[in-house]
């Protein structure tokens, strides 16, 4: 007899719904001559919503978190709020996805199928509860975006996109679940409360096993954040593949691996607590401090947006080094904000770029404001938001983190955080320099809109501003993903 | 405990102790004979028609790849069997679903052309994506 | 009669009627021809002036310490508020701000020929982040004033500047951002202080809070090496946008480059946040590390002082000259700040307003003349007085405000300031008084060789002399530069109570020696200052 009762699957009704959802529109796009880009998108738009008004529903949670299907996940208010933020994420994904899928000449409804079962996988990721359970939905996760990289099949740097990605991201699978095995050799134990639990036992009696386990999990980790020194896939990844799936990348893989990443060192490895924040401390600092300034020589805008995304990595890390409640609720709510930003950035990219990776040059920017105001508008919200400045919620997030970091006694590494998001300026501003202050030449690409980009766009910006200027319900939002702390 | 995988490290010792002294005696003591015609490859006791380092169609390759796929997880249909009684309906049903999940991935397979060894994808999307 | 102005919410409409006034370009004038949008921005401008008189009649003189508060919540999970108040000090750069930014609209008229709706939406939200600058009493409002309002003066420097445009516009924002970042900390260091870390947080039931006041009252109990640290992080953000030496080198650059209205706004209002800081933040918040690096400040404001009138000597270029002359008067603000008494802060605090007045209309004239030669180097020009008069002598008028001649407004500013800083040091109010002298040798250098002698250049035989519009920007500049020099009483009537307060706060000893001294002499304020 199973060891749980089998009603408690209809508590995942969410995410078995979506799953649903890839699976039909990936037979729907096999059959015949497939479903059109439009009616795809409409399909994987219904679902996603569906999904997360179901969330909202389904999933209430209590004050205590509850732990289903045998303790392989958990219903929290931090899984609500990350699956919410990637659902949400994975929208707007959708919505400047349109003109990508129509004009590429694949089929869209595998694309939106790999889109869809994605994020079931990380929806069960930031669920998970149990080192195999979050393995299993990471690698639904990662094995659909390896897919999803190399959409564009007949591009060298789509494939090679897809090769680093699969070869790198597969590496870092095995090393992450490595450590897991040497945790659990060590421990007995793959329930992350019961493995925090032995672990004080277990550090005695399996003397190197759980320094080695650990790391190795935190190398697999953090690989998965693109995290310094694990980021050397970001940058080739986020340019060869198509940049709506970059944004993807970019925004929910990366919120969901934050998600696991602090869930795993808060709730399985607490006992550890005081190692691992050198660790981060040290990782934070190197990936704030090389991402920026990898970024700054950077002229394509997808790969400054490569290392702009890995500096962020490095700035969430600060929430997660804190290691406080309020550590934690940064993290949420930079998220949260990150997610939209980060896809408004790419949906401009999106906006100028043309096939064959034309247009994406920082020059290609040059006289926006002139030829298109609104967009270079827009533009400069998510700039300014990605740089850190109010009123955008970039601003109230990086204040979260930095706070997070101060009230806990880690101000050095908050110094560099803030020393680093200046000069992260300059480069973002390089961009900024090009809409309102150069020319534009007879080879600028025109904006190329549609309206489900246009309404991407706007979506990010009204929600990049309303984050920074009336951020409190959000904030209150965010404070209900709380974990409870050592 | 260590000790008790004593046996597979003898087996394994053994093992390549015996191949060792096997192919040295054979090449201290025996005589070389033949020399290039009976190093040359031969098939079945004829002469190569082709070289066999040829380049074969990715499909074989694919077929390979979506056997081992199923292969594998019909493997997991044995154990299932096995306590089929005991688990009673929710047993069946949860398998129900993993063999649905199978399903959709072969109909995917079969749709998409991946069993047609003869048309060689040669589909329409794939036009589709030349123009 | 002007009592309705504390009725409603004045500090709010003041200081997002230009916000209001560039969302109204945006979405209403999309199609109107630049003279239109020209008007309407000007009008908006001088409307906000207008909005902004009353506050000088309402506010009370012997009334609370600030006035016209404005409290609501805001980000309550965090405990930031939306307050607004002000004191004298914040009131006359409030003032100063709606005037001069008044005059750099209309002065902008013939200067700026190209993309100029998104010139005055630019100015326009320029002018309302320096106001909220100006009236937030709320730390985490103050920071986001202070940012936002970096990002069009960015703009204006980078559009519509001079040659090297690009390079000062981000040399000037990587500076100041730096600057405030670190003020960032700064800023977080004294809310966890003041919450006692975690507990603070109002999402865990603390009342944490950003409130200004609040950090005022706890001054005390801040233990000196947090004050130390948390002054430095205060002063490099401060210090930039003074700028002091060592953290001028991009004010110059700035200046030069800027369009005319960005230069009399960047000389006029924005270098005066930098002081304004100090004075708002830095010193009643952590009076001990302010008297523990008074040597410091003091020795960075002379040589600011001295550096920079040496520098402005040698100066060739007209307008570059006039931007080292600010770090050099700059230098007395600060000097006069932290000498910690209420003659060197109120002469200080006055100083920022005549220098906000005569550097203005400096810039003022400068752009005039480069709008008609398209040169600013002092070699191109000679014997001006002949072919400009009016122009030459409204020049003068102001040269002399700037080297502080009596009757004048820098006299008056420069004559308090050394009167407090003698009654530190005879030694540092001797060296500042050098600076005095220099100041007046680089000046009138400067106009003997632009207005003096023959007409060298053939170009400047016919120069047109000022026209009614330039003249309606000049002359109230040196009306008011006149009433203060000849009557500034109520400028230090409205100064008194807020500079006794700072007093009060930074060297409570001061005003007790004051005390003991002058028995019964001490306005009530300072001794009822502790709320």
């Amino acid at each position: 007899m199973p060891a749980f009762d089998l009603r408690e699957f209809l508590l995942l009704a969410p995410e078995i719904l979506l799953a649903i959802g890839g699976l039909a529109l990936l037979l729907a796009g096999s059959v015949g001559r497939g479903v059109p880009g439009r009616v795809a998108a409409s399909l994987s738009l219904f679902f996603l919503v569906a999904t997360a008004l179901l969330v909202l529903t389904v999933e209430e949670v209590g004050p205590e978190p509850r732990l289903i299907l045998g303790s392989s996940f958990v219903l929290d208010g931090f899984a609500r709020f990350f699956k919410l933020v990637i659902l949400a994420g994975t929208a707007l994904t959708v919505l400047i996805s349109v003109r990508f899928v129509d004009d590429g000449a694949y089929r869209a409804g595998e694309y939106h199928a790999l889109l869809l079962l994605a994020t079931t996988g990380m929806m069960f990721m930031v669920g998970g509860f149990n080192l195999v359970s979050i393995w299993i939905a990471l690698e639904l996760m990662a094995l659909s975006s390896y897919i999803l990289a190399g959409y564009f099949k007949r591009e060298t740097r789509s494939n090679e996109a897809a090769l680093k990605y699969f070869v790198l991201g597969a590496l870092s699978s095995a090393i992450l679940l490595y450590g897991a095995s040497l945790l659990y050799g060590a421990t007995g134990e793959l329930r992350l409360d019961l493995l925090a639990a032995a672990l004080p036992e277990a550090m005695v009696t399996g003397r190197l096993l759980v320094p080695t386990g650990w790391l190795m999990l935190s190398v697999g980790l953090l690989f998965k954040v693109a995290a310094v020194p694990f980021h050397v896939w970001t940058p080739d990844v986020y340019v060869g593949a198509p940049t709506p799936v970059t944004a993807y990348l970019a925004a929910a893989s990366k919120t969901a691996s934050f998600a696991i990443l602090v869930r795993i060192f808060v709730q399985g490895l607490p006992t550890l607590l005081p190692d691992w924040q050198i660790v981060i401390a040290a990782v934070a600092s190197v990936t704030m401090i090389w991402g920026n300034l990898a970024a700054l020589t950077q002229t394509n805008v997808k790969r400054m947006l490569a290392y702009s995304s890995i500096a962020h990595a490095g700035y969430v890390l600060l929430g997660l080094l804190a290691a406080s409640v309020i550590g934690l609720w940064s993290v949420a709510f930079y998220l949260l904000a990150y997610t939209f930003i980060t896809l408004g950035a790419f949906a401009m990219v999106v906006v100028l770029e043309r096939r064959e990776y034309a247009g994406e040059e920082v020059s290609d920017y040059a006289g926006l404001a002139r030829r298109a105001p609104w967009l270079a508008a827009a533009m400069l919200v998510f700039l300014l938001a990605l740089t850190g400045i109010p009123p955008t919620g970039g601003f109230v997030g990086k204040v979260y983190l930095f706070a997070a970091a101060v009230e806990a006694g880690w101000t050095w590494v908050a110094v560099i955080g803030v020393l680093t998001s200046a000069i992260s300026l300059y480069y973002y501003f390089s961009i900024a320099v090009q809409m309102y202050l150069k020319e534009s030449t007879r080879d600028t690409p025109e904006p190329l809109g549609s309206p489900a980009l246009t309404a991407a766009i706007a979506t990010c910006v009204v929600a990049t501003l309303v984050l920074g200027l009336f951020p409190g319900p959000f904030i209150e939002f965010a404070q209900a993903a709380g974990l409870p702390l050592p | 405990m260590p000790e008790t995988y004593l046996p597979v490290l003898l087996a394994l010792a053994f093992a390549l102790i015996l191949g060792g002294v096997i192919l040295a005696a054979s090449g201290l003591i025996g005589r070389g004979s033949g020399g290039r015609v009976k190093l040359s490859p031969y098939e079945s006791g004829e002469p190569l028609l082709d070289p066999s380092r040829k380049r074969i169609s990715i499909l074989f390759f694919l077929i390979a790849i979506d056997f081992v796929i199923f292969d594998v997880e019909a493997a997991f249909l044995y154990p299932w069997v096995l306590v089929l009684r005991e688990g009673g309906w929710p047993l069946f049903w949860s398998v129900m679903v993993f063999v649905a999940l199978i399903l959709v991935g072969f109909v995917y397979i079969w749709r998409k052309g991946g069993l047609d060894l003869k048309k060689r994808f040669r589909t329409r999307w794939q036009e589709a994506s030349h123009g | 009669m002007f009592d309705w102005a504390h009725t409603i919410p004045i500090l709010s409409i003041v200081c997002y009627l230009p916000l209001v006034g560039a969302v109204a370009i945006l979405a209403f004038l999309r199609g109107s021809s630049a003279s239109t949008v020209r008007r309407f921005a000007t009008g908006v401008a001088g409307l906000d002036f207008l909005v902004s008189l009353p506050l000088w009649w309402a506010f009370q003189r012997d009334g609370e310490l600030f006035q016209f508060r404005e409290s609501a919540g805001w980000i309550e999970a965090i405990g930031a508020r939306y307050e607004f108040g002000v004191d004298g000090i914040a009131l006359l750069l409030v003032l100063l701000t709606t005037f001069l930014g008044f005059l750099a609209f209309l002065s902008s008229w013939s200067a700026i020929q190209e993309r100029e709706r998104e010139y005055y939406i630019f100015l326009l939200l320029l002018q309302t982040g320096m106001l909220g600058v100006f009236m937030s009493l709320d730390f985490f409002l103050f920071y986001v004033f202070w940012e936002v309002m970096l990002v069009p003066m960015y703009f204006l420097i980078g559009i519509w500047g001079g040659p090297r445009k690009l390079y000062a516009a981000i040399k000037f924002f990587l500076y100041t951002l730096v600057g405030s970042v670190l003020m960032l900390l700064g800023i977080l260091a004294l809310y966890f202080f003041n919450g006692d870390g975690l507990l603070a947080w109002p999402g865990l039931g603390g009342d944490a809070t950003f409130s200004v006041l609040r950090f005022h009252e706890i001054a005390s109990q801040i233990p000196p090496d947090l004050q130390f640290w948390i002054f430095l992080a205060f002063f490099v953000g401060f210090a930039i946008k003074v700028p002091m030496i060592p953290f001028h080198t991009w004010l110059p650059d700035a200046h030069v480059e800027a369009p005319t209205a960005g230069s009399v706004i960047l000389a006029g209002v924005l270098l005066k946040m930098g002081t304004y800081g100090f004075v708002r933040f830095s010193l009643p918040i952590l009076p001990e590390a302010t008297r523990e690096l008074l040597p410091w400040m003091i020795g960075l404001s002379i040589g600011g002082i001295l550096y920079g009138a040496l520098v402005a000597m040698a100066q060739k270029d007209v307008k570059k000259l006039v931007a080292y002359s600010s770090v050099s008067h700059l230098g007395f603000v600060m000097l006069g700040i932290f000498a910690l008494n209420p003659a060197g802060l109120n002469g200080g605090i006055l100083q920022m307003i005549n220098h906000g007045l005569s550097t203005g209309a400096l810039f003022l004239l400068v752009g005039i003349l480069y709008e008609r030669r398209h040169t600013r180097l002092i070699s191109e020009f000679g014997g001006l007085s002949k072919v400009m008069p009016a122009y030459a002598t409204v020049f003068l008028i102001i040269t002399m405000a700037s080297i502080g001649l009596p009757t004048l407004n820098g006299f008056i500013g420069e004559f308090t300031i050394l009167v407090g800083v003698f009654e530190r040091s005879w030694v540092w109010a001797a060296l500042a008084a050098f600076g005095i002298v220099l100041g007046a040798a680089y000046m009138l250098w400067m106009y003997q060789r632009v207005f003096f002698g023959p007409v060298r250049h053939e170009e400047n035989q016919g120069l047109r002399d000022l026209n009614g519009r330039e003249l309606a920007c000049v002359l109230p500049l040196v009306v008011l530069c006149f009433w203060i020099g000849l009557y500034p009483k109520p400028f230090f009537e409205i100064l008194e109570q807020p500079v006794e307060y700072i007093v009060q706060r930074v060297d409570p000893g001061y005003a007790e020696a004051l005390a003991a001294a002058r028995p019964g002499e001490l306005p009530a304020v300072v001794a009822g200052s502790g709320e």
